[in-house]
Parts: structure tokens; sequence; C-alpha cells
């Protein structure tokens, strides 16, 4: 078969497009690789650091909890990081959360961000308290990314409240603003990098609700603007 | 020259178990030797190879944690030499728990991490009370597997767990260091010990100077051992001390 010089100079070009993405790739995986290293080194000095003034006096342990909770959710979004790089998922973990504690820290630790943008958060829990299975540092981060949503879009009072029963686990936010500006289903579809911190945010929690075996739901009324976390009492394994 | 093999010689050192930490990220090594000295652990630090096998070799400690970026050597080196160390011949005792601490935390790292004879492997970040969880059991695992069952050496008989000692049937009084004395040398029975894996392991000493300590214990110890003491605890002159089982004479130096 015969080859124009035409067809030789697509060739040529084709081929030296792919050696010179295969090098960009190469470079965006180091550079992932550099920034994962770099950032297990602090998150772990951190969370040291922590556990040795927690054993100071005067030390408040809700408020050492909550930071160990934040730095643990680092960890994780670490280890989600670095999978990445190796086209993975990150770990997965279920084991028996106490949910009413784990919600009382994540709002612990979003209380100063709440202070400082003057809103109200109330914690409630609604029904009888107990252990579910569940990731809980993934359930931290979806919960923590909702309240912060909240803290940050939404006007007034911000409201958290859990509710566990046979049928499964809800966590809902509510504030009083106007709700979202889209149904869940299009703000956590994110094409061409999104749509700003909210759909982000949204779409992990959304995430961490679909690899419970859950969903993430929005609806308003005349209480305001809610947005829940509904996860079923037996969780699927991760897809 | 035998020298390795302190595995009976770290149980008698329990009550404050020593720990390597071979770590060069200063604050995470900082912070993590604190929090083990506030928990009751006596701590050793190495920021690189060379340096980990010199306290291994003259510390003796009861347990390593090791990272593996280390600015010399990577520290599955460490692992290896550890492992590969010769038990007749090296100071380092080959058998002891090797705990990684790593950044690495794929499951090929993990499994080159075991394949190099690490016990147990965890990732960074941690939480440290799941890693403290974790140093002791590996200290329980290393303390069951030392004091599991009676000692015999020739006519003297050790019950590590009742603490008691016999020879020829009749029960020796001693005392808690005599014992302690008696224990490690019948660990491993002909095997020279040194007067500074002695002191360190009974007695808790890190550093030897001129004490007199062991020698004064082994002489009553001998003395309650009877007329045939010396044929049993056998001062190996400028090394330390061996026990044989009283069919041989004297020191062999």
């Amino acid at each position: 078969m015969m080859i124009t010089a035409g067809g030789w100079i697509v060739a040529f070009t084709v081929a030296a497009w792919a050696l010179r993405l295969r090098s960009v790739l190469a470079w965006r995986m180091e550079l992932l690789a550099r920034a994962c290293h770099e950032l297990r080194g602090p998150i772990t000095a951190a969370r040291l650091g922590l556990d040795l003034i927690a054993r100071e006096d005067g030390a408040r342990p809700d408020t050492v909890t909550a930071i160990d909770l934040e730095l643990a959710s680092a960890g994780v979004a670490l280890e989600d990081l670095s999978a990445a790089g190796a086209g993975l998922r990150g770990p997965w973990r279920i084991e028996a959360v106490d949910v009413t504690a784990l919600i009382a820290q994540s709002v612990e630790a979003l209380r100063p961000l709440a202070l400082a943008r003057g809103v109200e958060l109330d914690l409630g829990w609604r029904g009888e308290a107990g252990l579910f299975p569940a990731d809980r540092l993934r359930l931290a981060q979806a919960t923590g990314n909702l309240i912060a949503n909240a803290i940050e879009h939404g006007r007034g009072r911000v409201e958290l409240c859990g509710r566990a029963d046979d049928a499964g686990l809800e966590i809902t936010v509510t504030d009083r603003g106007e709700g979202l500006p889209a149904p869940v289903a299009d703000l956590v579809v994110r094409p061409r990098g999104g749509r700003g911190r909210r759909g982000r945010g949204l779409a992990i929690a959304a995430e961490v609700a679909q690899r419970h075996g859950g969903r993430l739901v929005a609806r308003s009324d005349e209480h305001g603007s809610h947005v829940a976390l509904e996860l079923p009492l037996r969780p699927q394994p991760p897809a | 020259m035998i020298l390795a093999g302190s595995e009976a010689l770290t149980a008698m050192n329990r009550e404050r178990p020593t720990i390597l930490l071979v770590e060069d990220h200063r604050t995470t090594c900082t912070f993590l030797a604190d929090n083990l000295t506030v928990d009751g652990y006596e701590i050793l630090v190495a920021d690189r190879v060379k340096d980990a096998l010199r306290l291994l070799a003259t510390k003796f400690p009861d347990l390593a944690i090791v990272d593996l970026g280390l600015p010399d050597t990577d520290g599955l080196e460490l692992l290896r030499d550890v492992r590969d160390a010769d038990g007749a011949a090296g100071r380092i005792d080959r058998h002891i728990p090797l705990l990684v601490l790593s950044g690495r935390t794929s499951e090929l790292d993990r499994l080159r991490g075991f394949e190099r004879g690490c016990d147990d492997y965890v990732s960074k970040p941690f939480s440290y009370r799941e890693l403290r969880a974790r140093i002791e059991a590996l200290l329980r695992r290393t303390e069951r597997k030392e004091s599991r069952g009676l000692l015999r050496v020739g006519p003297i008989q050790i019950d590590p767990l009742a603490r008691q000692a016999w020879l020829n049937g009749d029960c020796l009084e001693l005392s808690k260091k005599e014992f302690s004395l008696l224990r490690a040398l019948a660990s491993e029975p002909t095997r020279v010990f040194t007067r500074e894996e002695l002191l360190h392991g009974v007695w808790g000493y890190t550093t030897i100077g001129r004490t007199r300590t062991l020698d004064s214990h082994a002489y009553r110890l001998r003395r309650k051992l009877g007329e045939g003491g010396d044929r049993f605890v056998v001062n190996v002159w400028g090394i330390g001390y061996r026990l044989m089982d009283g069919t041989v004479d004297g020191a062999q130096t």
C-alpha cells in the first residue's frame, strides 16, 4: 500500500502529539505525587501535635475532637488524591458509627465559620440514638460540606438534624435561604470543571450518599430550604 | 562471639519498653516521640538508617518504628539488614518487631514492606491511638512468645510465669533481679550475653559505666546454686556471662 507524503506528515504529527501528551500526563502525575507527599507529613504532624495538646490541662475535648475529625477527613481526601493518580478510587471503610457524636463534631468544626458569618448553627436529633453502619470519615465529609454550603449560601439560622430508624439514616441541613439554584441531580453533574464551590460540595455529598446506597435530596417549604442525606440501613458496597 | 538475640532480655524491661523511632520528618518525629514518652515508653530516635542500625546494635530496643523515605537509604534496606542479621556473629536482634510508618500507601508498597520483614504497616497520616494499639499488640505478641513454658538447663528448671526456679527439684530462694538474671541467661543456654545486654535487659540501664551490679548479682546467684554454682553461671572475662548445664568446667576464655 502506498503512503503519500501527506500521510507521513499526518502520522508524524499524531505521533508527536501522543508523545507530548504522554510527557505532560507523566509530569502531572509527578506533581500530584509530590503534592500528596508534601501534604502527608504536615497532616501527620498536625494530628500528633493535636494528641499532645489533648493531654494538656484546659484542652477543650470537643474542639480537639472536632479538629481531629477535620484532619482525618483531610487524610481521606489525600487518599482519594493519591488513588486518583493511579486511576483508582480511595479506600472505603464501613464501621459502626455513632452518628449523633459525628454530626456534633461536624457542627463544632464549622462553628467558627458560622460565627464569622453571623450564622447561628443548631444541632438536633430525632428519635433514638445508636450506631449506624457507614464510612465515618466520608460521612463527616458529606455532612461538613452540606453545613458549609448552608452557612455560605443560605440565609439566617442553619439547622442540622439527624434521624435514624429501622429504614435508615437521614441527616438534613436546613437554612432560611431560597434553596438550591437547580435540582441536585443537575448541580452534582459538573461539566467543564463545574459551577463553583456549591456544586462541588454537593457533588461530594451526593457521591458519599450514593456509595452508601443512598441519595442526596433537596426540597423547600415554608421553613426554608432543606438538603438531606438519605442512607439505607444496609449500605451497598461501593461501586 | 555470640551476641545476638535479646528477646528474653527485652521481656525483662517490659515495664518501660524501649522503642526506636526511625523518622526524618522532624515535626512528626518530635510529636510522636513526645506522645509515646507520655504513654510510658522509652524512646530512641534516628533520622537515617546508619544511625538506626547503630542503635539497634547497642541499645537493644524492644520494637522499632521505621519510616521508609529516609535520607541516606531506603527504610526497606533497614528491614532487610535487621532480618538478615547474623544471629551468631551480629549484635542486632533479628526478631525485633518492626512497624513501618510510611506515606507509601499502595497495596504494592505494603506487600514490599511485609516481604522485607515488617510485622505491621501503618500509612500516614494515621491515628495515634490506633498506632499505639498496634504497638501494644506487637509487644504483647513478643512477650507471650517469650514467656511461654518452662525453661530447663541441666538440673536447673525455671518457670517464668510463676517466677520460680529449682535446682535438682529444690526450690531456689532468689531475689527479683537474681531470678531475672537467671531467666535471661537460661533463655539461650551456652550463649554469651554481653554485660551491656544483661544490664539493659535485666536492670533497664541505657548507659553502662563502671557498675559492679551485674557481678555482685552473678556472685550471689552462683552461691545460691550451691557449691558448683560457678559451673552454671560462667563468667566470660571481658565480655559477660553465660549459663551452662553444669557439666563443663570454668570459663572458656
